[in-house]
């Protein structure tokens, strides 16, 4: 295995709010090689987009808290690193694409102004250099007529193209790392598939580390090669994209697998849907966040924190039962309501 | 059944046949539009539903398809008389009902409710549980006061929410609680149709299939008929029982859902169904993806022939001068060229 | 039986007990999560406090032994304010008569009993009868008719407020309801009532002010109006709410535009809420937050606008006391030989303070009430 690029150990993530501690992100650990895809897979409020602010120190600071951990970035670590040193890594070595490209982009500016600026800032591009750099990177991510376009404002744009507009933002420095947080959630399918499939393509040419966030079981399957799955700010399960959809070890990675309708196949009997609501962060249950809406749980789910340890299928797995052939029961968290 | 703590009532499941509880001929809504400054003003129509027809039976699932801008949602709420038809006719049970004013259309407003997408501003945040469900029961005077409150209970146990949480206020719950208290409001006055707009598009994968479980559930318990418009492929077609694929106002392919996905006739139909991310790695490298390019037009324009022409990867010229018409049934399609292709899945263009 | 038709009330136990542990549930709605924002903030809990002793105060004067604020004592023209170490309070009252009989004619002249409202009365004589001939010290000083100012300040609290509070509550109901029908009807409706509240605007109001009252003080018209039981200070109230509707009416039917696109406003007309229920039981509510921090900036407005016009000599006329009429007062004795600086300082403070207290609550309503806050 090559030299990671980036190492993350035992994040921890906290906001203080008004009802309490909420513990976004309770101790994650990951690396990411150059030029690899990691997907982070979880539903909202699983910490999966915490992370990756804490990462890039966009969290705000208060009501939010790193409690711990490191990010080992070319040998620095980015969680002690201050806004300044920060400021010349992102959008330059680590850039990012989030979900929502109406709200990413300042309405006032063209994007020729926007697509600019990252440049001249990092690469200490001229302005004309800058220029022609942008309507380079516009033709790449497939925006026609971008010598034209380029003078446009956003609200001139569908949405799709502001998302290729976002992405070519983002790579306009060659950054190593890519963070990509639901860039395709607000999409339509045919537009999300044209999106999937630039980067993709863009990635073998720029060799871009991505790490894609999502909730989209789909589009990780399409997208990466390794998986993480999240739930109530811990990691769950990680794996190989094919042994983790192939044979999930944890029993909510199953679960998620298990409740989603199929587009061919078998298409009428009853889906399997996961009970119950996921745990509020600030009142965790005791043990395995999981538990309580778990199908293998045995006594010893309520006393300890399953650790994240390695699993048959080659990945790691943070669960004290054998889902293949554990016996099932009624999960014994309250009622749905 | 004379106290609500009797054991719910079963309907009884119409036979299919007979006369469809929602007709839709032709169904148009048109916004008129001005821009550009007030010396070279262009006038002109959106057309977001531009002439559609379906029907639905008692008990029945349709499921309507199609990305935003399509016009599904705008149809949804053109049957409703939220947004006034601009033509066509709609008939509840061979009654029409399109364009009726507010007190006319109310009798109709107990046979047909509405599921909306977002949990969140669906419900008035000022209101409390209790008050949001039982709120069509006082608007249509269905019981007493204290009966009308257990009937709230009834209905949230029924949806699989704690029936004592009557006096809680909507930010109280998750997303997919809220959107049990809208399926409960919908259920208050005892509807004959439920027009479900994207009712599980705002929620997570785990609380998605919760409730599609409901609402099955609730439809085998209830006879009831779902007009099911969204836009994930897969939800649709576990949910249908017929399905209508919506390109720009228009449909272009209405089959049963079985049908429909593992023969796609029309090119547009395909194209979505490869597009659509599948949960599994080793299908996904396997198959042939349809990128179509270009994005969807605005549909403010009139189109003399097919609407998908220019993004069609198998169209001909002589598909802009005529618009296709859906034909065929049960497996109806609006394509010239659609029997000359084999259909499948699988046919890729690049 | 239809299921559907309406039964009768016929609950078995088991209902009762349902309907029971029901209500034993609370819900928390979004104002009490307000409130429980807003007790965190103590600068306006402390305003908020403020007001509040302020109103009471001014709701109760009566029954406290405050000189009486209309008794002109010419001996004691601009005594400055007794010294505390002197005593607080002295039996000085004149509303007994020797016989320890209520005095008709002294609370007359020093309290304008034959004027009052029958609760103040009420409060008037229990005072004398709890605390007899004890009053206040001057504790503020007098003026130049040797009234007592705090007596006064206290009395003129009672107007101001109520002109402030009234007012506003008129500008409240029309401008509420107003912006709210505009605003949900929309369309040419919509165009029609802002055209009109646009030309309201354009009308420089202190001149229909001065028309007005001009108009009204004449005593023709004041014996008219007070056949009809139509005071100065009622005609007062409703200009003054008059004008202010304007700028509510424009908020409101701001937020009402916005919010009735909103899909609970959609599922409320697919379940066949009328108009005027889908107006005022599911808009205005949701618009409410705004409206109470917009008045809490009102308030303050209007009782400038009153110390102001008072100031003028067109509001509140003598005897009838008011803020504004003391910090006039105040404000005309200010001459290069000798500054009575207690006929300024004292009404300044009163209207300074509770201006400053209503726009610190209105703050901390704001960021209570600011839903961008709530952790959904």
């Amino acid at each position: 295995m090559p030299q990671p690029l980036l190492e993350v150990e035992n994040l921890q993530v906290q906001f203080r709010t008004d009802d309490g501690l909420v513990k976004a992100v309770e101790g994650i650990s990951f690396e990411l090689a150059p030029g690899e895809t990691l997907g982070i897979v979880g539903e909202s409020g699983s910490g999966k987009s915490v992370t990756n602010l804490a990462l890039l120190g966009l969290i705000p600071k208060p009501p939010g808290i790193i409690a711990g951990g490191t990010a080992r970035f070319h040998g620095n670590d980015l969680l002690r690193m201050s806004q300044r040193q920060l400021s010349h890594i992102r959008g330059h070595e680590i850039a990012m694409v989030f979900q929502d490209p109406l709200t990413s982009l300042n309405p006032f500016l063209t994007i020729a102004e926007q697509l600019t600026e990252v440049t001249r800032l990092h690469l200490k591009f001229s302005r004309s250099k800058a220029l022609r750099h942008a309507i380079e990177m516009l033709e790449r991510v497939g925006i026609p007529a971008p010598e034209r376009r380029i003078h446009d404002f956003p609200h001139q744009f569908s949405g799709g193209m502001r998302q290729r507009v976002m992405i070519a933002m983002a790579l306009s420095c060659k950054p190593q790392i890519l963070i990509a947080d639901e860039p395709t959630t607000a999409l339509d399918v045919t537009i999300q598939a044209q999106i999937m499939e630039m980067m993709k393509s863009l990635q073998k040419q720029e060799g871009t580390a991505i790490i894609l966030i999502t909730h989209d079981l789909g589009v990780v399957a399409n997208f990466c090669r390794r998986v993480n799955v999240m739930y109530a700010g811990k990691f769950v399960e990680e794996a190989a994209t094919d042994a983790l959809f192939a044979q999930p070890r944890h029993p909510y990675t199953l679960g998620l697998l298990n409740s989603i309708p199929r587009l061919h196949g078998a298409g009428s009997e009853r889906l399997v849907a996961i009970p119950g609501q996921p745990p509020d962060l600030i009142r965790l249950p005791p043990g395995c966040s999981f538990r309580p809406r778990c199908p293998f749980s045995v006594a010893r789910c309520e006393l300890e924190v399953p650790p994240l340890d390695p699993a048959p299928h080659g990945g790691r797995a943070a669960c004290f039962v054998d889902v293949t052939t554990a016996p099932q029961h009624e999960p014994i968290g309250e009622a749905v309501g | 059944m004379k106290t609500a703590a009797a054991p719910r009532e079963k309907f009884e499941k119409q036979p299919a046949s007979g006369k469809p509880l929602l007709e839709v001929r032709d169904l148009e809504v048109h916004f008129p539009f001005q821009r550009g400054p007030l010396w070279a003003r262009q006038r002109g129509f959106i057309r977001a539903v531009d002439g559609i027809s379906f029907s639905i039976r008692e008990g029945e699932t349709l499921g309507l398809v199609g990305e935003s801008g399509c016009g599904k949602s705008t149809a949804a709420r053109g049957i409703l008389n939220l947004v006034k038809p601009t033509g066509g006719t709609v008939l509840w049970k061979g009654e029409p009902i399109q364009g009726l004013n507010e007190r006319e259309m109310h009798p109709f407003r107990r046979q047909i409710q509405m599921i909306f997408q977002d949990p969140f501003a669906s419900l008035n945040p000022r209101m409390t549980v209790g008050a949001i469900v039982g709120e069509p029961m006082k608007i249509f005077n269905l019981y007493p006061a204290t009966q009308r409150k257990l009937e709230v209970m009834r209905l949230l146990e029924m949806v699989g929410l704690n029936p004592r949480f009557l006096n809680r206020y909507p930010h109280e719950f998750s997303g997919g609680q809220r959107q049990r208290i809208g399926i409960a409001r919908a259920l208050a006055v005892q509807p004959k149709l439920i027009i479900c707009d994207e009712p599980v598009s705002a929620l997570d994968v785990s609380i998605q299939a919760q409730v599609i479980n409901l609402l099955e559930d609730l439809q085998q318990q209830l006879g009831l008929a779902y007009l099911f418009i969204a836009h994930d492929l897969s939800v649709v077609r576990h949910i249908s029982d017929r399905v209508g694929v919506m390109y720009l106002g228009k449909i272009v392919e209405l089959a049963p859902a079985e049908e429909l996905y593992l023969h796609p006739k029309h090119p547009y139909t395909k194209a979505l169904l490869s597009a659509a991310p599948l949960p599994d790695p080793v299908a996904e490298r396997a198959r042939h993806r349809i990128v179509l390019v270009g994005e969807v037009p605005s549909n403010d324009q009139l189109y003399q022939g097919c609407r998908f022409a220019n993004r069609c990867p198998i169209a001909e010229p002589s598909c802009s001068l005529s618009p296709p018409p859906l034909e065929g049934s049960p497996h109806s399609v609006a394509c010239f060229l659609a029997d000359k292709e084999p259909s499948g899945p699988a046919v890729a263009a690049r | 039986m239809s299921p559907l038709t309406p039964r009768p009330e016929n609950l078995t136990d088991r209902d009762l007990e349902r309907l029971a542990e029901a209500q034993r549930v609370k819900g928390v709605s979004l104002g009490l999560d307000a409130w429980r924002r807003l007790r965190k903030n103590k600068i306006a809990m402390l305003a908020l406090g403020f007001l509040g002793l302020l109103t009471l105060l001014a709701v109760f004067t009566p029954l406290l032994p405050f000189q009486p604020p209309r008794r002109v004592q010419t001996k004691l023209k601009y005594a400055p304010p007794d010294p505390i170490w002197q005593g607080v309070f002295h039996p000085t009252s004149q509303l007994l008569d020797e016989h320890g009989q209520w005095d008709e004619a002294a609370a007359n002249d020093g309290f304008g009993d034959r004027d009052l409202d029958p609760f103040s009365h009420f409060l008037l004589r229990t005072r004398a009868r709890i605390f007899g001939p004890w009053e206040f010290a001057s504790l503020c000083g007098r003026d130049e008719l040797g009234h007592d100012l705090l007596s006064r300040l206290l009395w003129g609290a009672r107007l101001s407020l109520a002109v402030a509070f009234v007012a506003t509550f008129v500008s409240l109901i029309i401008g509420v309801t107003y912006g709210a029908v505009s605003g949900y009807l929309g369309g040419w409706v919509d165009n029609l009532m802002m055209r009109v509240v646009d030309i309201l605007y354009s009308v420089p109001f202190i001149y229909v002010v001065l028309f007005l009252i001009s108009i009204l003080s004449q005593p023709t018209w004041k014996a008219r109006l007070a056949y009809y039981g139509i005071t100065r200070i009622t005609i007062f109230f409703f200009v003054i709410g008059a004008i202010y509707w304007l700028t509510m009416a424009r908020v409101v039917r701001g937020q009402i535009m916005s919010l009735k696109n909103e899909q609970f406003i959609e599922a409320a007309r697919t379940i066949g809420a009328s108009k005027s229920r889908i107006i005022f039981r599911h808009l205005v509510p949701n618009v409410l937050s705004v409206v109470i921090v917009y008045l809490t900036l009102t308030i303050p407005k209007v009782m400038l606008f009153e110390a102001f016009l008072s100031f003028l000599g067109l509001g509140v006329e003598a005897p009838d006391v008011s803020w504004g009429l003391l910090a006039n007062a105040g404000v005309k004795v200010i001459t290069p030989i000798q500054v009575y600086w207690w006929l300024v300082v004292f009404p300044g403070l009163a209207l300074g303070l509770t201006l400053l207290s209503l726009n610190f609550l209105g703050d901390g309503l704001r960021d209570a009430l600011d839903p961008r806050l709530k952790n959904k």
